[in-house]
């Protein structure tokens, strides 16, 4: 749920409530002022008539006079009563030919000393529909207003919440290894600008961080090429010296083996800097199809080492517009890791459409964990000569061409895709 | 053949300088940038190896110095920043090899030598090693004058053990010889085995002396 939603879901509730509450209740108060206004209209209407109803009863005592009032009824009443009541009647009218409600007012009076009971009536048809219009254009009014205010609540939110989005925009776009850090306009919000300007300065923070890790990881990668190259002569003096036994020699072996997994790392390192660096800028044409072929042919010899059934794609020959140092690196790990997790008279099978490149390999049985399949240094084979870096780098010339990255295991193959045009893989963000 | 060892990492110079000494070159070494544009202003080498990255000045400017006086010495860069654009300018101001950290000793020596043959047979470019004689020009073999039919790994092969003629060659520069970082993509070196194998099979066949031989499973040797 939005939280403008949120809110206007509330104004909403407490406006409904409140209609609710209110009609009634205004009704039911207008009604009790117009039966009270009523009421005292009937007590005035009755000391006029007693007076008039005396006046007359005293010069014609024992005859009950026409008032000539069809709301007015006079009659004997078997015993006297000191108090007036009231109560409502519903009458029907032979005229108008419908129930029309009345208020009545209950007199005992005494005229010449015998108790009498009068009753006089008055219709509250009139009253009624003026509390019915009254009422209605009340819930008008009301309605009326709630709607302008979930209006203006609306667009005002949207307004306030403006400067909230564009923040969250530019956050998501927002690449570490790009801008040294979002800037942002003035909101004229007091609330925004403190979490803008908190922003602005995480990401700088983050920026720093970022580029200090990059040059320690490249000066350390530089730094390490003498040394490696120090250890990899003095193995190498190390076997022409003798005698030299099998033991010896043995060892010299597998230390010259370590030594050239050092080189290798650090190389891997080394490019990963570089690409961070941005040093393969210029752009230009390339065809895959092209691009897959002359990789696959340069592992010709691991190919037939393994005995392997390497096919390179049908029909479609998607282009893309990148840097070719990379992406000949983004192609040839990927046909090499192809390779070398491969099993001996295994297939590669590189398979294109207009969007995508596909490339599948046969390999262990189990699918590789795909959480920690693009992280440094996460290896999912026990092979000692794998870096871990090799779905780094992959990874990595992917984001800086936006293409996406995904990783699937079906039909006991292993399976990268490449999806061109961006896509959601694991690369996205 | 005179060489000079520009490169100021002592444990690295004395490497390169023991490596070489023991074959057909007389060694001299600088360890700074100002020793280095001393000797190469005095002497001529046959080839130079020059580190880049001088604690007082650009290796580079070395270089731009001899091509200034016209010497003809042949110059093959080290660098520890293997950078795209060290070497196109490196190759630009006429190095005639670029060798980025870290590399094998037999490699260096490899490049040494084809950059002592460019500059030095001008004509007939022929290795020759008592009956075995490799024609470097038309990449061919031939043992007592008959031709050797070679694979081009198999010439590569011969030709970077001969570079290193009496030196132990670790299977994993050979390798890296033949494949570049292509050679991760192997399970084992058992397809260098496979070319020495067919190599040797191909030179006794064809009368020559088994030069090449195993050493402990560590690597090759040519011994004569």
């Amino acid at each position: 749920m939005r939280l403008l939603q949120g809110t206007i879901r509330q104004y909403f509730l407490l406006s409904l409530v409140a209609m609710l509450l209110a009609i009634p209740t205004f009704y039911v108060l207008i009604r009790a002022l117009v039966q009270e206004e009523v009421d005292e209209e009937l007590i005035v209407e009755k000391v006029a008539v007693v007076k008039k109803l005396q006046e007359k009863m005293t010069k014609n005592p024992g005859v009950i006079p026409d008032l000539l009032d069809n709301d007015l009824i006079i009659i004997k009443a078997a015993k006297f009563i000191a108090h007036d009541s009231f109560y409502n009647e519903t009458i029907y009218d032979t005229t108008l030919r419908e129930r029309i409600p009345h208020r009545v007012l209950v007199t005992h009076q005494l005229l010449n000393n015998k108790p009498y009971e009068i009753l006089i009536r008055v219709s509250m048809l009139d009253y009624d529909n003026l509390i019915e219009v009254i009422v209605a254009v009340q819930a008008f009014v009301m309605v009326l207003l709630f709607i302008g205010l979930q209006v203006i609540n609306r667009k005002l939110s949207k307004r306030i919440w403006d400067p909230f989005y564009r923040t969250l925009h530019q956050l998501r776009r927002y690449r570490v290894e790009e801008q040294q850090a979002l800037l942002f306009d003035k909101t004229g919000y007091l609330e925004f600008d403190d979490l803008n300007k908190a922003i602005t300065q995480l990401t700088e923070r983050n920026h720093k961080a970022y580029v200090s890790q990059k040059e320690f990881v490249e000066n350390a990668s530089h730094e390490l090429q003498t040394p490696l190259t120090i250890f990899q002569t003095k193995l190498e003096l190390l076997m022409q010296t003798s005698p030299l036994n099998s033991e010896q020699a043995g060892l010299i072996s597998s230390m010259a083996d370590t030594s050239q997994r050092m080189n290798r790392m650090n190389k891997a390192l080394l490019l990963l800097s570089k690409i961070d660096n941005q040093l393969y800028s210029g752009k230009e044409e390339i065809d895959l199809k092209q691009l897959f072929n002359e990789t696959v042919t340069q592992f010709e010899d691991a190919i037939e080492q393994k005995n392997l059934k390497v096919q390179v794609g049908n029909h479609s020959r998607p282009k893309v517009e990148a840097n070719r140092t990379l992406l000949e690196i983004l192609a040839n790990n990927l046909v090499f890791n192809a390779i070398r997790h491969n099993m001996a008279g295994g297939i590669v099978e590189v398979s294109f459409n207009d969007h995508e490149v596909a490339i599948e390999n046969t390999g262990s049985a189990k699918p590789l964990d795909p959480d920690q399949i693009f992280q440094r240094f996460k290896k999912q084979s026990s092979d000692a000569n794998s870096l871990g870096l090799g779905l780094e780098i992959i990874s990595k010339i992917c984001r800086i061409n936006e293409f996406g990255l995904r990783y699937r295991f079906h039909d006991n193959k292993h399976c990268f895709i490449i999806d061109l045009q961006g896509g959601n893989g694991k690369n996205s963000e | 053949m005179k060489i000079l060892i520009v490169e100021d990492e002592a444990d690295l110079r004395k490497s390169i300088v023991t490596y070489l000494s023991g074959e057909d070159y007389l060694c001299e070494v600088a360890a700074t940038f100002s020793e280095a544009m001393e000797k190469t202003e005095v002497y001529d080498y046959d080839c130079i190896l020059l580190d880049i990255t001088l604690p007082d000045g650009n290796g580079l400017k070395v270089l731009d110095a001899l091509k200034a006086n016209d010497k003809a010495d042949g110059v093959i860069i080290i660098s520890a920043r293997n950078s795209i654009d060290d070497r196109i300018t490196g190759l630009n101001l006429g190095a005639d090899d670029y060798m980025p950290k870290p590399f094998h000793l037999s490699e260096l020596s490899a490049r040494i030598a084809a950059v002592i043959r460019r500059r030095q047979f001008n004509g007939s470019k022929q290795l020759v090693l008592n009956e075995l004689v490799l024609d470097i020009s038309g990449k061919t073999v031939s043992v007592d004058s008959e031709i050797v039919d070679l694979t081009r790994k198999e010439y590569e092969i011969l030709l970077y053990l001969i570079a290193n003629k009496n030196k132990v060659i670790s299977k994993n520069a050979l390798a890296e010889h033949l494949s570049g970082d292509k050679a991760e993509a192997y399970d084992n070196f058992d397809f260098i085995y496979a070319h020495i194998k067919n190599l040797k099979k191909k030179l006794i066949t064809a009368g020559c002396t088994d030069y090449i031989k195993s050493i402990y499973g560590m690597g090759y040797k040519f011994d004569v």
